[in-house]
């Protein structure tokens, strides 16, 4: 895990506004997203990589969590409860593309968008990811950015651990030959 | 420990991070009314569930009242009564008439007219039926009063 929380779903939430929530409150609930909607965006468009879809999963996740909120027994901290529930939105939305699903690695990475292929215009972290193909991005979002283990990842896309760590290990190959002259071009920019 | 030496932090530590444009301001307004409207449909379910529950439990109870009803012994008091004429018959006549078997005589007498007429007419079985229960009840009581009695010494 990273010593600085990757987004803002480690922010705390009082009990009082948790139990008006699971008691069906709409003014705790709208403090609740005045809290986590933006953590909930940005883990949305990295797993995503489109702003639209990225907004509809938002939609979809409070929904979500508005509708089981009363089974939230407080074992983990509210914020991270509400995290695996927007991954585990993001994932299905996934399985619901028509995306190839493959369990080969080196096919799945085919898919990805080439080094060659306007390399200049990868300005950002997240324009880095959106070169990913929709399944590898987000098992290198969910491991390296959000703390997943391998066995979790397997459990959420319905694989073995190692097809994950393949996944992840050519994804973040694949990354560093698309980063590596991008670097070059941001900082000759600046 | 990680199998891979790579790591994405490393990787994008040379870039800058991505600028977010903030979230539509009509997002929550929509959610919430999403949430609201779900919240009546399923409140309106539960109420059609609720009553489906109810009306079925109604007709449960009724049909089970009907089956209990059905399921009484009904009396064939016709046979009842042919019973207890045999048993009057077989006991011996009294020296005097008590005047209570005197008036239930009489009321047999006029209970027999009255199931001559209604087989006459071709009354249905639910009329004849009390007639039939009324006499069984008045042959019980001659019976009793008959059993208590005293009987004439044959000499």
């Amino acid at each position: 895990m990273n010593d600085k929380p990757a987004t803002g779903f480690a922010q705390d939430i009082d009990a009082m506004t948790l139990a008006r929530a699971q008691r069906g409150d709409m003014a705790a609930f709208a403090q609740l997203y005045q809290r986590y909607a933006r953590a909930c965006f940005l883990l949305a468009l990295r797993l995503t990589g489109q702003r639209q879809p990225a907004e509809d999963l938002v939609h979809e996740a409070f929904l979500k969590m508005m509708d089981t909120i009363g089974s939230y027994r407080g074992e983990a901290p509210f914020g991270a409860w509400f995290k695996r529930l927007t991954a585990n939105t993001a994932i299905d939305w996934l399985r619901r593309q028509r995306h190839p699903a493959t369990n080969d690695a080196d096919t799945l990475l085919e898919h990805a968008v080439g080094p060659d292929s306007d390399s200049a215009s990868l300005v950002d972290a997240d324009s880095l990811l959106a070169r990913l193909p929709p399944r590898a991005r987000a098992i290198v979002v969910l491991h390296e950015l959000e703390g997943y283990t391998h066995a979790e990842l397997a459990a959420l896309f319905g694989q073995s651990e190692s097809y994950s760590k393949s996944i992840l290990a050519r994804a973040l190959k694949r990354l560093q030959a698309l980063a590596t002259p991008a670097a070059h071009a941001s900082k000759v920019a600046l | 420990m990680n199998e891979h030496e790579l790591n994405f932090h490393d990787l994008a530590a040379g870039l800058p991070a991505r600028t977010i444009e903030p979230l539509p301001p009509d997002l929550w307004p929509r959610i919430a009314a999403a949430h609201l409207s779900r919240r009546r449909q399923r409140r309106w379910r539960r109420m059609a569930a609720g009553g489906a529950a109810l009306a079925f439990v109604a007709a449960v109870l009724v049909s089970a009242s009907a089956w209990r009803h059905a399921a009484m012994p009904v009396t064939d008091w016709q046979a009842r009564a042919q019973a207890l004429e045999l048993q009057l018959d077989a006991l011996p006549l009294p020296a005097t008439s008590a005047p209570m078997a005197r008036l239930a005589e009489s009321e047999i007498a006029n209970l027999d007219a009255s199931l001559q007429a209604a087989y006459d007419r071709g009354a249905a079985r639910h009329d004849i039926d009390p007639l039939w229960q009324r006499r069984s009840e008045l042959l019980d009581a001659l019976l009793s009063v008959r059993q208590q009695q005293p009987v004439p010494a044959r000499i």
